[in-house]
């Protein structure tokens, strides 16, 4: 994906987050299916032109309705570069999200999608809207915190 | 009912030290966790894991693999959530790293699902370069590409080919064919002796060194001059293992290469039942549960 478009996809991380659009200087941007993941950039891409491909590199945001949503997989992988928007969680609050999958929390922050952070560790994306926070983290068996 | 030494009855002639190899059988073995370095560090998980009370030891093998004696279910700490180590046995960490990827490098893993080595090959490439990893079943295909997201990996594109129908226009430096088999390196007895884990009927085996000289041949076909394969399987059947690379050195000017990682192995074998092999079978590997405290595995490294 060619600039703008490419800058305009990306800055939502540095609109909502805070990361840095450098963070994203050494991968492509492509867009499949709704789908925009980053490869990491490589003299060999050209080579792999006639290949019928399943899917590229790691997804990282999904156009929904009017927006983007943040995977996870790009929250962990890049949320160390974020400097807002960022939910320090207790123990007691992620076992409860992970089960319930939603818990009442007033905050007064923007709405919209917020990292999930625990003990300095990015578990991945939540989604804040006033007075309530809903997990977006893939369904896991997490039993021991 | 099926125990470990009626199941391997076959083998008894090969297998060095049978009993020992069906007493491991039976031997609980330790988690093997490979922590992945693209998020995090060995050291990082270790702590983390022994202020939980697991008893951790490093690999001698590998930094970055970690054995968990205590661990019983690894994909339930907070630690697999944060896609800070994947489960992996030994044996199968070992095989990524007789692939030697090197960071921007082009690699094609052949058979991929469900991702254990092709995300460990993109983590020994510090995510640079390109690896395709094909997979023809669809829910497997879905099970590869969760794993890499899990990981963090960015430098895989995913393919839906048949494996040896993978189109030829594209060559790569390193292909690795973790072929389909049977899976008899997989196998743990209980208590008694009785064998767990048997995946497939023996009918189906019948079918698989046809579709393994296949993919190999495929496999090597794919290579750009001067690159290197590697052959694996979990299963010890010669079959699909000696036989299959004897197949390939009839059909193609390939060489089999020496392995020289400080693991303990066996060679390949130059003859079972009547059937001889090559005297450079001997440079494969086969690697048994009682050397290696681990997955059986059979290994080629092989040359254009």
């Amino acid at each position: 994906m060619l600039e703008p478009q490419r800058s305009a996809v990306l800055g939502y991380f540095d609109t909502r987050f805070g990361i840095p659009l450098i963070t994203f200087d050494n991968f492509y941007l492509l867009l499949r299916h709704k789908t925009y993941s980053l490869l990491s950039t490589t003299p060999h891409v050209e080579r792999l032109a006639g290949l019928q491909v399943h899917s590229v590199g790691l997804p990282v945001l999904r156009s929904i309705r009017h927006h983007l949503k943040p995977t996870t997989a790009a929250l962990q992988h890049f949320g160390t570069e974020a400097r807002r928007h960022i939910l320090d969680l207790s123990e007691t609050q992620v076992v409860t999200l992970l089960r319930e999958r939603e818990q009442p929390l007033h905050l007064a922050i923007q709405p919209g999608y917020v990292i999930l952070r625990h003990a300095g560790h990015i578990l991945g994306c939540g989604l804040y809207t006033p007075g309530r926070l809903r997990s977006q983290l893939p369904q896991h068996p997490v039993v021991s915190f | 009912m099926s125990t470990c030494t009626t199941v391997f009855a076959p083998y008894a002639a090969f297998i060095p030290d049978f009993p020992a190899f069906c007493a491991a059988l039976q031997t609980p073995r330790p988690c093997c966790l490979r922590v992945n370095t693209l998020r995090t560090t060995p050291e990082a998980v270790r702590e983390l894991l022994m202020s939980q009370g697991y008893s951790v030891t490093s690999s001698p093998i590998a930094d970055e693999l970690l054995l968990v004696h205590n661990l019983m279910h690894p994909g339930r700490l907070r630690e697999a959530l944060l896609g800070y180590y994947h489960s992996q046995a030994l044996t199968s960490a070992l095989v990524s790293r007789m692939v030697a990827p090197q960071p921007g490098e082009l690699v094609c893993d052949l058979c991929a699902a469900p991702g254990s080595k092709t995300s460990h090959m993109a983590q020994l490439m510090d995510n640079q370069g390109i690896i395709v990893a094909n997979e023809p079943v669809h829910t497997r295909l879905a099970m590869l590409e969760y794993n890499l997201k899990h990981l963090g990996i960015s430098n895989v594109v995913t393919t839906r080919y048949t494996g040896q129908n993978f189109p030829l226009r594209c060559k790569f430096m390193r292909v690795l064919v973790d072929a389909p088999c049977s899976g008899e390196g997989n196998y743990r007895c209980d208590m008694q002796g009785r064998v767990q884990h048997m995946r497939r009927a023996t009918g189906a085996a019948g079918d698989l060194p046809r579709l393994q000289k296949q993919l190999l041949i495929r496999g090597f076909d794919l290579l750009a001059p001067g690159g290197s394969l590697i052959y694996a399987t979990c299963t010890y059947n010669p079959a699909e293992n000696e036989a299959v690379v004897q197949e390939l050195l009839e059909q193609r000017p390939a060489t089999i290469q020496p392995l020289t990682l400080p693991v303990p192995h066996s060679p390949g074998l130059l003859q079972w039942k009547e059937y001889r092999y090559g005297a450079r079978m001997q440079h494969c590997w086969r690697l048994y549960p009682h050397q290696t405290g681990s997955v059986g595995f059979f290994v080629a490294s092989i040359r254009a």
